[in-house]
């Protein structure tokens, strides 16, 4: 593996986990700074699919949905991501990932990016949400998660 | 990310996994030893803070050799650096035992680097759940 893989390798995991950060507790309007300019999140949980100025607002009306106490601190746990370089400044990406509610598992599912490299920094181009399983009686499960389609 | 810090990443990484190689086999003495000589472990699921390494070394010796039979899985870590020798990650993990998902977690880290290596300076444990039989819920983890 040459030396430049080896550091976009580290960049691109650097990005998911901030994504998570974005996601899991820091202001709404972080969410789409780790998306490019023209980037879009098309999500098969919440059923929408969104780009440029719509990114800083999703995370929001995401967040108004949990109603329950426990959902409110939902946490986005990920694995290491299987990485394939189109060229040194594109890639597709899949991670796993676990929501966990304050009492327990919630959902789980995949995501699947093809991330660039704008200016020495990697962003996702495009984010899909894939779910996997849900628990009965959770956030997803009980479909509170659905925003209004598009 | 500048490509400095993420060279730098790649060497708290392994601190990461020297952690948890140590703390899971029960090591505490090799564990301890990944943090600064006046480095801390706060632990808000545990009730305990620990300053200084010989007190670390003797919490986790106490806490992981009365709790043999967990493991701990972790999330890959969100690392920030301050400057090339100081830096800052979150970090959620998860804990297993023998039936199943113990307790699950976020670990807040800052990190120093001394002679050419990573350290823990504080490592701060909050607790986000707990499985209805987990010691942790019933605050038994340490006696």
């Amino acid at each position: 593996m040459e030396d430049w893989e080896i550091l976009a390798r580290v960049m691109i995991g650097s990005l998911h986990t901030r994504y998570v950060a974005a996601i899991d507790g820091k202001p709404p309007e972080a969410f789409a700074e780790v998306f490019t300019p023209t980037g879009v999140l098309a999500s098969g949980i919440t059923g929408k699919e969104v780009s440029g100025a719509d990114l800083r607002t999703y995370i929001g009306d995401v967040r108004a949905t949990r109603h329950e106490e426990a959902w409110k601190s939902i946490r986005h746990f990920i694995t290491p991501a299987n990485i394939s370089f189109t060229d040194r400044d594109h890639a597709d990406t899949q991670c796993y990932f676990t929501a966990m509610s304050a009492v327990g598992v919630d959902h789980w599912g995949m995501y699947s990016d093809q991330v660039e490299c704008q200016d020495g920094e990697w962003l996702i181009a495009r984010r899909s949400i894939s779910l996997l399983g849900a628990t009965p009686g959770g956030w997803v499960h009980t479909g509170s998660v659905i925003l209004a389609k598009n | 990310m500048q490509e400095w810090e993420a060279r730098q990443a790649i060497q708290i990484s392994k601190l990461f996994g020297s952690y948890f190689a140590a703390v899971d086999s029960n090591d505490a003495q090799r564990a301890g030893n990944l943090f600064a000589e006046d480095g801390a472990l706060i632990s808000e699921v545990m009730k305990r803070s620990c300053y200084g390494r010989s007190s670390i070394i003797a919490f986790l010796h106490e806490l992981r050799s009365g709790w043999t039979d967990i493991t701990i899985r972790i999330s890959p870590p969100n690392v920030t650096f301050e400057n090339e020798r100081e830096a800052n990650s979150e970090c959620y993990f998860t804990v297993y035992g023998p039936q199943g998902l113990d307790h699950w977690a976020t670990y807040h880290d800052q990190f120093v680097r001394q002679g050419g290596t990573w350290l823990f300076k504080e490592r701060r444990i909050v607790l986000l759940g707990a499985s209805p039989l987990s010691r942790v819920g019933a605050g038994r983890a340490v006696n």
